[in-house]
């Protein structure tokens, strides 16, 4: 049976805000400290959905794509658009 | 001369295999570091620090950087800051690794290559255009 989202997010996604600017301030997958925005955007956009391609791209597990996948869906208000060509504005840094 | 290049955290790791698919003689890029390998977890402002004295950053993080290469550049126009970055290639990621590979690829081998020095060129409508 497949995990649950929560458990997905649990196990396999750190999100620990920080204040130190030397420090990565965005959610990441624990094991790789791979950004969770970039993850999504990438198998949403270039794999069209494809798990396993995006895992393979990135050096993860597919259950570790599926946990960013998951933690979209919790937090749907995750930059992923900010590596788009239309991005490039002067909000705050997050990363 | 071969450039070496820093990849941020964003951008993924494998591409280095489709990098030297298109140049397997090293001619334009010499060295290529990930930054999982020498600064996890590393903010993007002290990752572009890292790669400031040697290496051309490379990103698929555009918004970020683009903050950070303008925020680079201001202390310069007021002559408080000398030091330059070696350059920052940013493209959408949302574009496959093997198109991200050619991309990139595609820009080290121009003839002439432009001014990486201090600059950013984006990735945007199928071409590379330089940021201000």
């Amino acid at each position: 049976m497949a995990m649950s989202d929560e458990r997905l997010i649990k196990q396999y996604i750190t999100d620990v805000r920080t204040s130190d600017p030397l420090k990565r301030n965005e959610p990441v997958i624990t094991r790789t400290g791979t950004p969770v925005w970039v993850v999504v955007a990438y198998c949403r956009s270039a794999r069209n959905g494809d798990v396993s391609k995006t895992a393979a791209d990135y050096s993860l597990e597919d259950e570790e794509v599926e946990a960013a996948l998951a933690y979209y869906r919790r937090h749907p208000d995750l930059p992923v658009r900010k590596g788009s060509e239309e991005s490039g504005g002067f909000e705050s840094l997050s990363g | 001369m071969a450039l070496n290049l820093y990849l941020d955290e964003c951008v993924p790791p494998s591409i280095e295999a489709y990098l030297r698919i298109h140049d397997p003689l090293q001619r334009y890029i010499n060295r290529i570091q990930h930054a999982s390998q020498t600064a996890r977890g590393a903010s993007d402002a002290y990752q572009l620090k890292l790669a400031s004295n040697s290496h051309v950053l490379v990103t698929v993080n555009i918004k970020d950087f683009v903050w950070l290469h303008r925020q680079w550049r201001t202390p310069h126009a007021w002559s408080i800051l000398h030091e330059t970055h070696k350059g920052i290639l940013a493209a959408p990621a949302v574009i496959p690794i093997d198109e991200l590979a050619r991309v990139i690829y595609d820009f080290l081998k121009q003839n002439p290559l432009p001014v990486l020095e201090n600059n950013m060129y984006t990735y945007k409508g199928k071409k590379w255009q330089s940021e201000p």
